[in-house]
């Protein structure tokens, strides 16, 4: 087998002797596809050799499967779905949009946007049950309210004799024409006396809008701000001793959103009237 | 291997993150991975493989192609992640073995096919594990992991006659150490 002259096993050109090998060959040995017995001279035991290191590797079993099957499946869920890049970038745009929502949800419960943004956002936010004002800082319509779905019924309770107060049509002042509160309005009734007069000043009439979405149906709305804080009176105008702030016993926390408070009762209190 | 016919299901299945495609992938793979790391870096190679089929757990949903080249990208993490670790290591690129230990396994006599069968496999991986570092790698991806000379290459970012260079080298040095050769 030895090609060259050098014999010394020391020798590190004894690699020499073997050089062939040819390609084909090697291949043979590498794949498994040579038999010891069919391998070149001095190449029989290198086949046996890899032989039995591929035989090793096959027939090992793996270990820890199941915690590492367990990894790997949270692996792929964490990165074969969206490229980071995407990730990021998807990340940033749900920031700058809740962002977005939260200034104008706030800005719109203020009733402080332009008219149109009021109502796109007011419609939008009453769709997930937020009542906020229909109409923009100062437009027409502005400190209204959807009476079907607020807390408008907050005066039907034990401690409102006067149920239909809210109800435009029965509003005992709904004659009175512009009032810039509720004062006015049981003046401009003063003279007819007794009964109206204890009507229209239980009623909201010239009143701000609550924290329930009430509004005073019978105001000129230019006259009345949306941010305007409605002013406790000693003895409430309800007839509740609240200061037509807050409800009746019963009706519920004033305070809370429309949206929050349990389903009014309309038919029962208007009934009352 | 044991994917073979139905590694395209498989693979679609794994991609999902279902948990018995994985499974099989890596009862697949895991041992032949765990073989090549074990003799480039004993220590550390259950942590390797580890990290390694997380990874490719990963990437899977990434990738396209046939088992022969999912073997090959497996063996590609491997690589790197060995790579990762010597430069984390800070290692010689050589880990020689001390004369008496290979004088353990170094065999008597002149029958080689009874000579070999006295050394055992572990010997045997041992022997291949000794070789200068290329050619250890090339030797183990090729026969270990069974991957072709021009995906050695592409793992080892070699060109292909390099790899048959190194291979050959490789089995010459074998040759001359083993019983029975010249």
């Amino acid at each position: 087998m030895a090609r060259n002259h050098f014999d010394r096993l020391d020798d590190s050109s004894t690699e020499m002797k073997h050089e062939t090998l040819d390609d084909w060959t090697a291949e043979r040995l590498l794949r498994g596809a040579l038999p010891p017995d069919d391998a070149p001279p001095g190449y029989g035991a290198v086949a046996t050799l890899l032989e039995a290191a591929r035989t090793e590797v096959r027939t090992t079993t793996a270990t820890a499967t199941d915690g590492m099957v367990t990894a790997m499946v949270a692996a792929v869920r964490r990165g074969g779905v969206v490229p980071r890049g995407r990730r990021t970038r998807a990340k940033v745009a749900a920031a700058a949009s809740a962002g977005v929502l939260a200034l104008s949800g706030g800005m719109a419960a203020a009733g402080a946007l332009p008219s149109t943004a009021q109502q796109q956002v007011s419609r939008a936010l009453a769709k997930v049950g937020i009542e906020v004002p229909g109409r923009g800082h100062g437009e027409p319509g502005s400190g209204s309210h959807t009476p079907k779905r607020d807390g408008s019924h907050d005066n039907s309770g034990p401690g409102s004799p006067t149920p239909s107060a809210h109800d435009d049509n029965a509003d005992p002042a709904g004659g009175a024409g512009t009032t810039t509160n509720h004062g006015d309005c049981v003046s401009q009734v003063a003279g007819a006396g007794g009964e109206q007069v204890s009507a229209v000043a239980r009623s909201d009439c010239g009143k701000p809008p609550t924290a329930g979405g009430h509004a005073a149906q019978s105001t000129t709305p230019a006259q009345v701000k949306p941010d305007s804080k409605p002013q406790p009176t000693p003895q409430g105008h309800d007839g509740s001793g609240n200061g037509g702030i807050t409800s009746p016993p019963g009706s519920g926390n004033p305070a809370r959103p429309a949206h929050e408070s349990p389903p009014p009762a309309t038919s029962a209190g208007h009934s009352k009237a | 291997m044991a994917l073979s016919e139905r590694f395209d299901e498989v693979l679609q299945a794994a991609q999902t993150g279902a948990p018995w495609a994985l499974e099989a992938i890596y009862r697949d793979l895991h041992p032949i991975v765990l073989g090549f790391l074990r003799h480039r870096a004993p220590n550390d190679a259950e942590d390797l493989a580890a990290d390694v089929f997380i990874g490719v757990a990963e990437g899977v949903g990434r990738f396209r192609g046939s088992e022969a080249r999912f073997r090959s990208w497996v063996f590609t993490i491997a690589y790197r992640r060995l790579a990762d670790l010597r430069r984390r290591a800070d290692r010689r690129r050589t880990e020689p073995i001390a004369a008496a230990v290979l004088a353990e396994h170094t065999p008597v006599g002149d029958a080689e096919h009874d000579v070999m069968l006295a050394i055992g496999t572990r010997s045997a991986l041992a022997r291949i594990a000794a070789l200068p570092e290329a050619q250890a790698e090339v030797i183990l991806l090729r026969v270990v992991a069974d991957l072709s000379v021009d995906d050695v290459a592409r793992i080892m970012r070699r060109r292909p006659g390099a790899v048959r260079a190194l291979q050959h080298r490789a089995l010459q040095r074998l040759a001359r150490e083993l019983p029975g050769g010249p």
